[in-house]
């Protein structure tokens, strides 16, 4: 199991960055967990800028967990940007939005989200979410050693 | 000389002397009729042509009076005319007139008479001359009456020389252009034609003289005020005996009302052009409004399901945090009110969601494909908790024939029926539901039957409308929304829904949608 891959949630509502903490947490997750609150944050980490220049500190994430619906910058413009890194080329991105319309799930997928996933509106499937992406992604998925 | 020809006839038939022969041979082969009568009248003698124009036998002629065989309306005319000869005021008349011939038909003569008198200068009888002139006054009568027909015709008819002299003008003209006969003839044919067109009429002229054909065409003239007039102008060659092109007859006829109804209509068409030009732009404009509008709709919705969940997910997720972190703390009312504001919320997601299903239902994409009924009801019981319970028999009752539809949609409809079967069920009673199809034609008939609880006749139309619920949230939960978007969905497919029950006695489900022909 890869406990050691950090794990980025790019999310800008404090509530639901406290659920997903939560049901991360409940799920048994021990992977570092960092947060950034909108898009162009994300961008700066992930590239390495200012306050996220320390790569110790702040690494390239094994997944990232992205919102859709940012402030400054798009999540599906995070996500084309990501996917225009070779460095980020083996990070596995999860949509994480409240949006299930069509356009934006064929968006993702067109751009290369491995994963699309609408936000369970219960405490409770939010939990079921988290064990079965700590099953599936963390237990089962192999990753590229030098991300992970 | 005639004065004596009597009596030399006379002595002539007892003793013929040359000049007598000589006279009696003109007599007889005169191409004139001749005739010589007493001074009672009575005929003497005539020549064979007299007789051929009168019509009788010399031999019957003999003996009659000229008033035998005088047309009865030119007797008075012509006795007045022998009192003057008798009178001595002439000495001889010639008067046209008619004799009725033998065979009762009228002939027009002119007859010429001169009185004979003897040596001593007494009147003692009358030589006649008479020729046949019924062809000339046939044609004067045919002129006559081609001349009324020209003066009464209400078009111009104008004949001119090649000079452009005008040479005949009738009333017609004289009406269309205001020039009497007298003012117009004589003048030339241009002071009809308006100066802003030119010098046409030596064109015209031109053109038949070279013997172009010319049969009408339309122009402006101008009348003695000034006013221009349309006319339809019909122009022919004259041509004198010799076959000679003399001048030209033209016939105009007044067409400025027509013109005006032309015009009238053309305007009227211009302006319906106009009309349904501007018209087209205003359904353009209006289109586009609508299409901003719809825009703004989809950008309102997805800001809806992504703003207006987050805080329900917010209430749903520190409600459960708060049961499950802190419930021990909290006594049994403290916990039920937790749990009714999850509950609340949990609601106005699902409402949140249903208004969005429907919206997508009703703008979204309607391409059809050929879909496999039973692989989505078999799906849809797969994936929907309420439909696996144990105590719900479901018979899906093939072979479904493949419709044409778009396979959200369907599924969309095939999930909020079989859900609302199971749900609006008496309390303990086990849910049967029976799925079957039947072609109709060009469309499949699916048939969605439960055992329910049924739906009153007169509510039959409300449950498909939004929020057209029957019964109260609290006896069975739901959005008020399902049948609206199965209703939209199936109409957007091209087809139907419809229902079929009675209170109590389950119900019948019915859409129709399109078959697919592959």
């Amino acid at each position: 199991m890869t406990t050691s891959g950090a794990i980025l949630l790019v999310e800008d509502n404090e509530d639901d960055v406290f659920l997903m903490k939560r049901a991360l947490k409940n799920a048994g997750i021990v992977n570092r967990l960092l947060v950034t609150e909108d898009g162009q944050d994300a961008l700066d980490y992930l590239s390495g800028q200012g306050k996220y220049a320390n790569r110790d500190e702040f690494p390239i994430p094994a997944i990232v967990f992205l919102d859709l619906k940012l402030p400054l910058k798009r999540g599906l413009d995070v996500l084309a940007w990501i996917r225009g890194q070779s460095h980020l080329e083996s990070v596995v991105v999860v949509v994480l939005t409240s949006s299930n319309e069509p356009t934006d799930l064929k968006e993702a997928y067109r751009l290369g989200a491995n994963s699309y996933v609408v936000k369970p509106p219960t405490a409770q499937q939010l939990l079921d979410m988290a064990k079965a992406f700590k099953w599936y992604w963390l237990e089962f998925n192999q990753f590229e050693p030098t991300a992970a | 000389m005639v004065g004596n020809l009597k009596d030399n006839w006379r002595e002539e038939k007892n003793r013929p002397s040359g000049a007598d022969r000589r006279f009696r041979a003109v007599f007889n082969q005169a191409s004139v009729g001749m005739a010589i009568a007493g001074l009672d009248g009575r005929i003497e003698e005539v020549n064979e042509k007299f007789a051929d124009v009168i019509g009788f036998t010399p031999e019957e002629l003999v003996g009659k009076t000229f008033a035998d065989f005088t047309h009865p309306e030119d007797i008075d005319r012509t006795e007045k005319m022998v009192r003057e000869l008798l009178e001595g005021r002439l000495n001889d008349y010639s008067l046209e007139k008619r004799y009725l011939q033998k065979n009762g038909e009228t002939i027009w003569s002119l007859t010429s008479v001169t009185l004979l008198k003897d040596s001593t200068g007494r009147p003692e009888g009358f030589f006649a001359v008479v020729e046949d002139i019924s062809e000339r006054k046939k044609g004067e009568q045919n002129r006559l009456h081609l001349a009324a027909v020209v003066e009464s015709s209400d078009d111009a008819i104008i004949s001119m020389g090649l000079n452009t002299i005008i040479k005949s003008w009738n009333r017609g003209a004289q009406r269309m252009f205001g020039y009497s006969e007298e003012e117009a003839v004589g003048r030339s044919i241009q002071m009809l034609i308006p100066p802003e067109s030119g010098d046409e009429e030596p064109i015209i002229l031109a053109r038949l003289l070279a013997g172009e054909r010319i049969d009408h065409y339309e122009t402006i003239r101008v009348a003695k005020n000034g006013r221009r007039i349309n006319v339809s102008l019909t122009i022919s060659t004259v041509r004198d005996l010799t076959g000679r092109i003399v001048g030209a007859s033209k016939i105009l006829r007044d067409i400025t009302d027509k013109k005006r109804a032309e015009e009238a209509l053309r305007h009227a068409q211009d302006e319906l052009r106009q009309h349904a030009e501007k018209l087209e732009e205003q359904v353009a404009e209006r289109t586009l409004r609508l299409r901003e509008t719809i825009q703004e709709l989809e950008a309102f919705s997805y800001s809806v399901s992504h703003d207006m969940r987050s805080p329900l997910r917010a209430m749903q997720g520190y409600s459960d945090a708060l049961i499950e972190e802190y419930g021990t703390k909290l006594d049994e009312t403290g916990q039920e009110y937790l749990k009714r504001i999850r509950r609340s919320a949990a609601r106005m997601d699902l409402l949140i969601q249903d208004v969005l299903a429907y919206s997508r239902v009703a703008k979204g994409d309607t391409e059809l494909t050929p879909v496999d009924v039973e692989n989505v009801i078999r799906d849809v019981i797969q994936n929907y908790p309420g439909l696996q319970r144990e105590n719900v028999t479901i018979k899906v009752a093939g072979p479904f024939p493949k419709v044409l539809a778009h396979e959200a949609y369907l599924t969309q409809i095939v999930s909020n029926l079989l859900s609302n079967a199971v749900k609006f069920v008496e309390p303990g009673k086990k849910p049967e539901l029976e799925i079957r199809a039947e072609p109709e034609g060009e469309m499949v008939r699916l048939i969605f039957s439960d055992n329910g609880i049924g739906i009153a006749p007169e509510h039959h139309n409300q449950i498909f409308q939004i929020f057209g619920r029957v019964y109260s949230e609290k006896k069975f939960e739901g959005t008020g929304i399902g049948l609206a978007i199965v209703k939209k969905a199936a109409e957007r497919m091209g087809g139907t829904v419809a229902v079929e029950s009675q209170l109590g006695q389950g119900a019948k489900f019915h859409v129709l949608l399109r078959r697919a022909t592959r």
